[in-house]
């Protein structure tokens, strides 16, 4: 295992509600579970339980131990923001559609509910060259994985979040949990010493982070993004 | 900072609405021998209303329905505290049985993208049925409140019953603001350099209007969407109390 910097490079917007997404351990171990055909696409506990034993043998970070809580040894996204706006994504029923021909049979269109349901959600984009994650490692390993990644964050479906190509490159040293003094990755308060200026939040710290267990009060770094080169849109 | 204050800006031009206005509370306060109250909420337009009524009633009962953890902005709450404690008004703090959170675990939320029989009651269990039984107890006659002609609803009822009007149960109601716009009830705030909740300078004044945080009703319209951007904290706990929402986030 070896310190690693894995870069993502973009061409088109990242999708994301927050400064700590998208995570590598979450999308390594969504790559691991993808290739052996395991991925649910509404998993239960029992389902994260069933697949734990496979994705803690063929995960190629390292597993750190704090205080009997185990992690693994990868950081939070880091990035620049160039700039960032709101699209909207919308679905409507076609009220004119001409081409229908119901028949001699009335039929009726539920739009509050079920399939046709509309919608008007909005979608933040942010405007990112390259995104940096610190980990500790097996290089030929992650980049087996990565290699398939050809989208990341929110709404990759609709294009956003594409990953043009990917680097993993030796570090010196390991930036996985601090980085120039600052916190990289969010971190239970029970595990850390409180770091400078670091918010607290309700966070899944390790994946599959929908599990209640893997939930708790975190540190969460407030470094990670750089905003300096901000230009809102 | 969780307050604002109004810059002190003069709006000398709202004097003919304001004046009318307090000539409508002074009728009302009339007609119901000073039996009243005014609901506020911490938002703007209570805000108003309330200091228009206490500048011809000052010890007019306020009644603010506290909804329950999650259900109010912090920064609305710290402003009724503030107007409690440290500028003597009489607001007084209703707390239902049940909160926001407990009655969504024992109605269910709404996800239909409009106002339902479950919002109402809803609405009926945290609002209306506390005020209600507060009323009856203290025997009152009419009540005040900062509706506004904001949606098509409130300004056709505004049209069709007035700014004074009488309930079958002889309750009077009194909308004093009802005619006023969004920028003459900041024009009033500035000028009497009223305390407002800070959530308004961040989420823009003419936009933003105050409401429970969590309304799964507009999850088809990015409300939850919007929380877990701008309000994380809220969202994850929100989440961690109701974990199928987080598929409308």
């Amino acid at each position: 295992m070896n310190n690693l910097h894995v870069i993502a490079h973009l061409s088109t917007p990242l999708v994301a509600f927050d400064d700590w997404s998208p995570s590598l351990d979450a999308l390594l171990e969504f790559q691991i579970l993808d290739r052996l055909g395991l991925v649910s696409p509404n998993p239960t506990i029992a389902d994260a339980e069933r697949v734990a034993p496979i994705v803690q043998r063929e995960m190629p970070l390292e597993r750190r131990d704090i205080d009997g809580e185990w992690y693994w040894a990868v950081s939070s996204p880091h990035y620049v923001l160039l700039g960032e706006r709101t699209q909207r994504y919308r679905k409507r029923w076609d009220y004119h559609d001409r081409h229908l021909r119901w028949g001699k049979m009335r039929q009726s269109v539920d739009t509050q509910a079920g399939h046709y349901k509309s919608y008007d959600l909005p979608r933040y984009e942010r405007l990112i060259r390259t995104i940096h994650w610190f980990c500790v490692g097996h290089r030929e390993a992650i980049l087996h994985l990565v290699e398939g990644v050809t989208h990341i964050g929110k709404k990759r479906a609709q294009g956003c979040g594409q990953v043009v190509r990917w680097e993993i490159e030796p570090l010196e040293q390991d930036w996985h949990l601090w980085r120039a003094g600052h916190l990289a990755r969010p971190m239970p308060i029970h595990l850390i010493p409180p770091p400078n200026g670091a918010s607290i939040l309700n966070w899944g710290w390790k994946p599959p982070t929908f599990l209640p267990e893997n939930k708790t009060l975190c540190y969460m770094p407030t470094e990670n993004v750089c905003r300096s080169h901000l230009v809102m849109a | 900072m969780p307050l604002s204050f109004g810059n002190g800006v003069n709006a000398i031009w709202l004097t003919r609405k304001r004046d009318k206005a307090l000539a409508l509370i002074k009728k009302w306060l009339d007609l119901c021998e000073y039996r009243v109250y005014c609901s506020i909420s911490g938002g703007k337009d209570s805000l108003v209303t309330a200091h228009l009524i206490r500048q011809i009633y000052p010890e007019c009962p306020l009644l603010w329905v506290n909804q329950g953890h999650l259900a109010e902005w912090d920064d609305c709450v710290e402003l009724l505290y503030y107007l409690r404690d440290n500028l003597g008004w009489n607001v007084i703090e209703l707390c239902p049985p049940l909160g926001l959170m407990q009655l969504y675990r024992q109605l269910g939320m709404s996800f239909d993208g409009h106002f339902t029989n479950l919002d109402r009651k809803q609405c009926e269990a945290l609002l209306l049925k506390p005020l209600g039984e507060w009323a009856e107890r203290h025997g009152v006659r009419g009540y005040a409140w900062g509706l506004r002609q904001e949606s098509r609803g409130r300004k056709e009822y505004l049209r069709s019953k007035g700014l004074l009007y009488t309930k079958t149960d002889g309750i009077v109601v009194c909308s004093p603001v009802g005619y006023w716009t969004t920028e003459d009830i900041w024009h009033y705030i500035d000028w009497q350099k009223l305390p407002y909740a800070a959530i308004y300078d961040r989420e823009g004044r003419l936009t933003f209007r105050n409401g429970c945080p969590i309304d799964t009703a507009l999850s088809s319209w990015g409300r939850m969407a919007d929380l877990r951007k701008k309000y994380p904290h809220i969202y994850h706990e929100f989440v961690a109390l109701f974990p199928e929402v987080a598929n409308y986030g």
